[in-house]
């Protein structure tokens, strides 16, 4: 049982540290493993007698959330966090934040790009900006929501016994992966007028109308 | 009036967050010039009287390792692996500028906050 609870709780580390390398994240579960065992293995040399399940989750508690302990091992100085609103968002959820961004940045200059070349508007910064901001924007949005949100959960109103057991949630199924490729393949030849009118169709018959 | 002593709790906390912030990359620098695996270092640490949890400190370790200042390797102890920590030649060298310029501190310290204690 206090075993279970502590792979529930490294399991829930490992997923928390996600955007590290997959033998960063095992090299640091391991050593938090250690680490936590050799302080159950004391307190129980202490009681002279196996910790209780709740006596586990007081250690557990005492470490802290696995987003947490996640985040405070992708520290990475004062200064990346004073100039990107880490506070705004939250230690934990801001390796998250940067990753949505990166997306979001990514795939809103593609769009609009490819969208532009369709429909045969010339690039400016007119052209990319507006919806450049407006994703920032509202991802920002978004990531303060939850932070909000999250925040009294992270701060101690938590309990390991609550956090789920172990799975492979984080991997997608083969069939789930080449349905969402088809749909995108789909999508893009529609966008791109392979299929039916297109963006190109689309917009002659707005300006038709 | 709650919400100012919540802010002066908030205050209070943060400043002795910085406060104590150095003090313990100091303490942990020293405690590290023998070698220690986490959960022993923060036994050792605590026995001296230096409070740190352990969501900190592990962390923390793995930031020192990164800047140069430990260096540190899996090996068996009592049947289980453990990655054990200690003080790189690098770090050494910074440990004893950072303890010669918390002695300055110190000494130039000392003599005010008495002077504060006689007045308050």
């Amino acid at each position: 049982m206090t075993m279970d609870l502590l792979d529930r709780y490294l399991h829930a580390v490992d997923r928390a540290l996600l955007p590290m390398s997959r033998s960063r994240r095992s090299d640091i579960v391991q050593e938090l493993r250690e680490n936590l065992s050799a302080q159950v293995h004391d307190l129980q040399a202490q009681a002279g007698r196996a910790l209780a399940a709740d006596e586990v989750e007081a250690v557990l508690r005492g470490h802290g959330h696995p987003m947490t302990i996640a985040a405070r091992y992708r520290d990475r100085g004062s200064a990346r966090r004073l100039a990107l609103g880490w506070e705004l968002v939250g230690i934990e959820l801001f390796a998250w934040y940067e990753v949505a961004l990166a997306i979001g940045v990514g795939g809103t200059l593609f769009v609009t790009l490819i969208a532009a070349l369709v429909i045969g508007a010339p690039i400016t910064l007119r052209t990319l900006l507006p919806p450049l901001l407006l994703q920032l924007s509202a991802q920002t949005l978004v990531f303060i929501t939850l932070n909000r949100y999250l925040r009294p959960q992270l701060r101690g109103d938590w309990r390991p016994a609550d956090l789920p057991p172990i799975s492979d949630a984080l991997r997608v199924s083969r069939g789930r992966s080449l349905t969402e490729i088809a749909l995108i393949v789909a999508f893009l030849s529609w966008w791109l007028g392979w299929i039916g009118p297109g963006l190109r169709g689309f917009a002659n018959s707005r300006n038709s109308l | 009036m709650p919400r100012e002593a919540a802010l002066n709790t908030h205050l209070l906390d943060n400043l002795r967050m910085e406060l104590r912030r150095g003090s313990l990359i100091l303490a942990v620098l020293a405690e590290l010039r023998s070698e220690r695996y986490g959960y022993s270092l923060r036994k050792a640490m605590v026995e001296h009287g230096i409070a740190i949890d352990e969501g900190t400190l592990y962390p923390l370790l793995r930031r020192l390792e990164s800047q140069g200042l430990l260096v540190s390797e899996w090996r068996e102890e009592s049947n289980r692996p453990k990655r054990f920590y200690r003080l790189s030649k690098h770090g050494r060298l910074i440990l004893t500028q950072l303890l010669a310029e918390w002695r300055t501190i110190t000494q130039a310290l000392n003599p005010l906050l008495s002077q504060h204690e006689r007045v308050k």
